[in-house]
C-alpha cells in the first residue's frame, strides 16, 4: 500500500499536466461543435455557409443579396478590407465574399459580370455558392426580359427562392443521417488520453527508474512482485478514473450521451480499448525518455502524430491512400474507424461488428505489445 | 567568447537537449506532411454520384443529363436497384423523374445539398415560366430566350494573398513550438548557474568570473544551439516544399527572435527558486498552453483567440512567431510582420531581464 500511495504521490504532482491535456481536448470539441449548426434533422435541410456581403452599390443588387444570402445562407460581417477578408476565408470563418460594386445594376442589365466575389477556390462550396448566386441574378434577368420592372424581378427572384423542393431525407442508418454530438466528443478523447497519460505517468516511470531509488528499493524488505503490483495497480486506478470522469463528463454535456446510444457497450470499449493504448505508450515513454525536456518532445510527437496519422484531428479520406494504409498499424485509425462507424450508423449489421471487434483486438494487441517490449527491455537492463 | 566556446561545445556535446531539440520538431514536420501534404483536398468539387429513376419528366431528364460529367455522375436505375445503391453509399442521392421531380438522400452534407440545388434550380425555372405566362404573357418569349442564354454574372476578385490552405498554419505553430524547444536549454542553462541546485554551478559560484559574463555566455551558447536546429528544421521544410513565399531573408529574424524567447523563458522559469520537477511541469505546461492557442493541435485556435482575446495573441510567443510566418507567407503584410517581432523583442527583453535579475548576485551561506 506504501508504495501505491508513493506512486500516486508523483501522479498527483503532475496531475496539472493530465487535466491540460485534458481540457484541451474538451476545448477542441466544444470549438469544433460550435461552427456546425444544429437543425432539425427529421426533414432535409441544405447546408448553409458563411457568407458576406459587402455592398459598395447600396442599391437593389445590394440588398437583393444581402436578404438572399440572409434567407438562404449564414450572413457574416467582415470589413472590407483585403487583409480581414484573407483572414477569415484562411481559417474557414466565412466561405466566400460577394463585393457588390456601385454599377451592379448597370453591369446585370447589360448582362456583365455584376458581383465579384471571393472564395477557396476549386473548392466545393466556391461551386456550390457561386452556382446559386448566379441563378439569382440570371432569374432577374429573365424576369426583366420578362417585361418586370428590376424592383419586381428582384422581389419575385427572392420569392422564388423561398420555394421548397420536395427532398425526401432516408433514415437509413437510423440517426437521420447526421452523426450525433457525443460522437465529436469520442472521436478527439484519444489525444486528451494519450497525451495526458503520456506525460503524467511517465514522469512516475521516470522517477522509479533513477539509478539511486532503484537501488534503495531493491534493497528494501519489500518484494518486486508487490512493488509490480502497486505500479500496476496505480496505472489500473489512473487510467480508470479519467476513462470514468471522461465518460461521466460527455454523460452530463449531451444529457445521457453514449448511454442513450444502442452502440453504448462499443462506445465504452472503445475507449476504454484506447485507455489501455495511452497507458502502455505511457510506460514505454517513460522507460524512453531521459529528461523532462525529451519526455516532452515524445509526447507531443506520439500524442499529436497517433491523432494526425489515425484520422482523430483530420479525415481519415483526408490521409491518402498510401498513407492510409500505413495507418491501418495504428491504433488510433482503428479507434477512428470504429468511432465512424458508431456515429454514422445507429444500427450496426454483422459485416459492421466484425470490424467493430477487429478494431478493439488490435488496440488491445497494440497495448500488449507495448507493454511486452518495455518490460522485455527493463529486464534486460537490470540484467546489466 | 572563451566561455561561450566552451559552453556551445559543452551544449553540442549533450545528446539529450540539442538531439531532441531538433528530432521532434523533424519527426512532427514529417507527421503532418504525410497527413497533408499528399495533394487530397477533402474541400475540392467533384461530381457527385445520384441514381436518376425515370418517370417520365423528359425536360427535367435533359437537365440533369447535361449536368452529367463535372456536376453529376448520373447513373439511370430502377428504384430497388437506387435504393440499395444509397443505402450502400455508391450514390448520394436519388432523382425521381416525375412531373413534380423529388429527389431522396440520406444524410445532409454539401453533395446532398448539390442534387438539392439542382432539383430546385428546375422548380424554380419552371415557376418562374408560368408566373410570366400568367402575369405578362408578352414576355413570355424573351423571357425564355433569356433562360437559354445563361450567362456568368460574377467574377472572381484578386485581393493579393498566397494560399489558402489553412493547414499550412500547423506547419508555422510546429515552427513556433520548435523556437520554444529552447526553453529546455534555458532552464538547463540557468539551473547549472543556481548553486543550490547543481554541482556544476557550485563550482561556477565559486569561479572568479562575472555573473554577467556567465549569464550572457550562457544565453548566447543556448541561442547558437537553438537556432541551428530551428534553422535545420526550415531547411527540412523546404525539403519537404514548403516555400514560404520565398522571402527567406524575412523569415531569419523570425526565428532567431524566436528561438531567442524560448531560451530567454526557459531561462526565466529556471531561474526561480522551484524545485526542479515543478519547473518542468511549469514549463511543459506553458509550452503546451502557448502551441495550443497557436494553433498546434486546433489551427483555427489563433484566429479564435484573434477574435475574442487578442490581448492573448500580443504576449503569447508561439501566436507571435506563427503570426510572422503568415504575415510573410500567406498574405504580405509588412506592418503585421514588424508588429510581431517588435513584441517577440519586448518579451525575450522582459524574460532576460528578469531571469538575470534573478541570477546575479545570488549568495550562499552554505554551499
Amino acid at each position: 500500500m506504501r508504495v501505491f500511495k508513493g506512486y500516486l504521490q508523483i501522479v498527483f504532482k503532475n496531475s496539472g499536466l493530465l487535466l491540460m491535456y485534458l481540457l484541451i481536448t474538451v476545448s477542441i470539441v466544444f470549438i469544433s461543435q460550435k461552427n456546425i449548426e444544429t437543425n432539425d434533422t427529421s426533414a432535409f435541410s441544405a447546408a448553409r455557409y458563411r457568407v458576406a456581403v459587402l455592398d459598395r452599390e447600396g442599391g437593389k443588387i445590394g440588398n437583393v443579396l444581402t436578404e438572399y444570402i440572409a434567407r438562404n445562407q449564414i450572413l457574416a460581417a467582415v470589413a472590407d478590407d483585403k487583409q480581414a477578408i484573407w483572414d477569415e476565408l484562411f481559417y474557414r470563418n466565412i466561405q466566400c465574399v460577394l463585393i457588390v460594386p456601385e454599377d451592379a445594376a448597370k453591369k446585370l442589365a447589360e448582362g456583365g459580370a455584376a458581383v465579384q466575389i471571393v472564395s477557396v477556390p476549386g473548392s466545393a462550396g466556391e461551386y456550390y455558392l457561386h452556382a446559386k448566386i448566379n441563378n439569382l441574378l440570371q432569374q432577374i434577368r429573365v424576369y426583366t426580359a420578362g417585361g418586370f420592372s428590376m424592383e419586381e424581378a428582384c422581389e419575385k427572384a427572392l420569392e422564388l427562392s423561398q420555394k421548397e423542393a420536395s427532398v425526401t431525407l432516408l433514415d437509413v442508418n437510423g440517426n437521420a443521417g447526421r452523426r450525433p454530438d457525443y460522437n465529436d466528443f469520442f472521436a478527439y478523447l484519444p489525444y486528451g488520453f494519450l497525451g495526458g497519460m503520456i506525460i503524467s505517468m511517465s514522469f512516475v516511470v521516470m522517477e522509479f527508474k533513477k539509478k539511486e531509488i532503484k537501488r534503495r528499493i531493491t534493497c528494501s524488505p519489500v518484494s518486486a512482485r508487490v512493488q509490480n503490483s502497486a505500479a500496476i495497480a496505480c496505472f489500473l486506478t489512473v487510467g480508470v478514473l479519467v476513462w470514468g470522469v471522461c465518460i461521466a463528463v460527455q454523460s452530463a454535456v449531451y444529457h445521457g450521451g453514449a448511454f442513450r446510444s444502442e452502440n453504448r457497450f462499443c462506445y465504452l470499449l472503445n475507449s476504454l480499448a484506447c485507455m489501455t493504448v495511452a497507458m502502455s505508450l505511457a510506460y514505454l515513454t517513460g522507460m524512453a525518455a531521459g529528461n523532462a525536456g525529451a519526455l516532452n518532445g515524445i509526447a507531443n510527437v506520439i500524442s499529436l502524430g497517433l491523432c494526425f496519422l489515425g484520422g482523430i484531428f483530420v479525415p481519415i479520406e483526408m490521409l491518402g491512400s498510401g498513407v492510409e494504409k500505413a495507418a491501418r498499424f495504428l491504433p488510433t485509425y482503428w479507434y477512428s474507424k470504429i468511432n465512424g462507424l458508431l456515429g454514422d450508423y445507429a444500427r450496426l449489421n454483422s459485416g459492421m461488428l466484425q470490424t467493430v471487434m477487429q478494431g478493439l483486438l488490435i488496440q488491445f494487441l497494440f497495448a500488449a505489445a507495448c507493454f511486452g517490449v518495455t518490460t522485455a527491455v527493463t529486464k534486460a537492463r537490470q540484467r546489466e | 567568447m572563451r566561455l561561450y566556446a566552451i559552453r556551445l561545445l559543452q551544449l553540442l556535446r549533450r545528446k539529450q537537449e540539442g538531439f531532441w531539440g531538433l528530432l521532434f520538431p523533424i519527426v512532427m514536420a514529417t507527421l503532418f506532411f504525410v497527413s497533408f501534404g499528399n495533394g487530397v483536398d477533402p474541400e475540392k468539387m467533384s461530381a457527385v454520384p445520384a441514381a436518376l429513376v425515370s418517370r417520365g419528366n423528359q425536360i427535367f431528364e435533359r437537365l440533369l443529363q447535361e449536368m452529367d460529367g463535372a456536376v453529376l455522375n448520373l447513373n439511370p436505375m430502377e428504384e430497388e436497384e437506387a435504393l440499395e445503391a444509397l443505402a450502400h453509399g455508391e450514390v448520394k442521392g436519388i432523382f425521381y423523374s416525375e412531373e413534380e421531380p423529388s429527389l431522396t438522400v440520406t444524410s445532409l452534407g454539401i453533395q446532398e445539398t448539390v442534387l438539392e440545388t439542382l432539383l430546385r434550380s428546375y422548380l424554380e425555372n419552371q415557376t418562374m415560366i408560368l408566373q410570366i405566362g400568367e402575369q405578362n404573357p408578352a414576355g413570355l418569349i424573351p423571357a425564355a430566350a433569356q433562360i437559354s442564354r445563361y450567362g456568368d454574372y460574377l467574377e472572381s476578385a484578386d485581393i493579393n494573398g498566397g494560399s489558402m490552405e489553412t493547414n499550412l498554419g500547423y506547419f508555422y505553430a510546429l515552427i513556433s513550438m520548435a523556437c520554444l524547444f529552447g526553453a529546455f536549454l534555458g532552464m538547463t542553462c540557468a539551473t547549472e548557474m543556481r548553486a543550490d541546485q547543481s554541482p556544476l554551478a557550485l563550482r561556477r559560484s565559486v569561479a572568479p568570473v562575472h555573473r554577467l559574463s556567465l549569464v550572457l555566455a550562457e544565453m548566447a551558447a543556448a541561442f547558437t544551439v537553438q537556432f541551428g536546429n530551428v534553422c535545420l528544421l526550415l531547411l527540412y521544410l523546404r525539403l519537404l516544399g514548403l516555400s514560404f513565399g520565398g522571402k527567406w531573408a524575412l523569415l531569419l529574424p523570425v526565428c532567431a527572435l524566436g528561438s531567442m524567447a524560448g531560451v530567454a523563458f526557459g531561462m526565466f522559469v529556471g531561474s526561480a527558486k522551484m524545485r526542479e520537477g515543478f519547473k518542468n511541469t511549469v514549463l511543459i505546461g506553458s509550452s503546451l498552453l502557448m502551441s495550443f492557442f497557436a494553433g498546434l493541435m486546433f489551427v483555427n485556435m489563433k484566429d479564435i483567440v484573434e477574435h475574442h482575446a487578442p490581448l492573448l495573441n500580443r504576449i503569447n510567443p508561439a501566436a507571435l512567431i506563427a503570426d510572422a510566418f503568415y504575415s510573410i507567407s500567406i498574405y504580405d503584410n509588412p506592418e503585421r510582420y514588424r508588429r510581431n517581432l517588435f513584441l517577440l523583442a519586448a518579451i525575450t527583453s522582459v524574460f532576460v531581464l528578469t531571469g538575470f535579475w534573478r541570477l546575479r548576485r545570488e549568495r550562499y551561506e552554505s554551499l
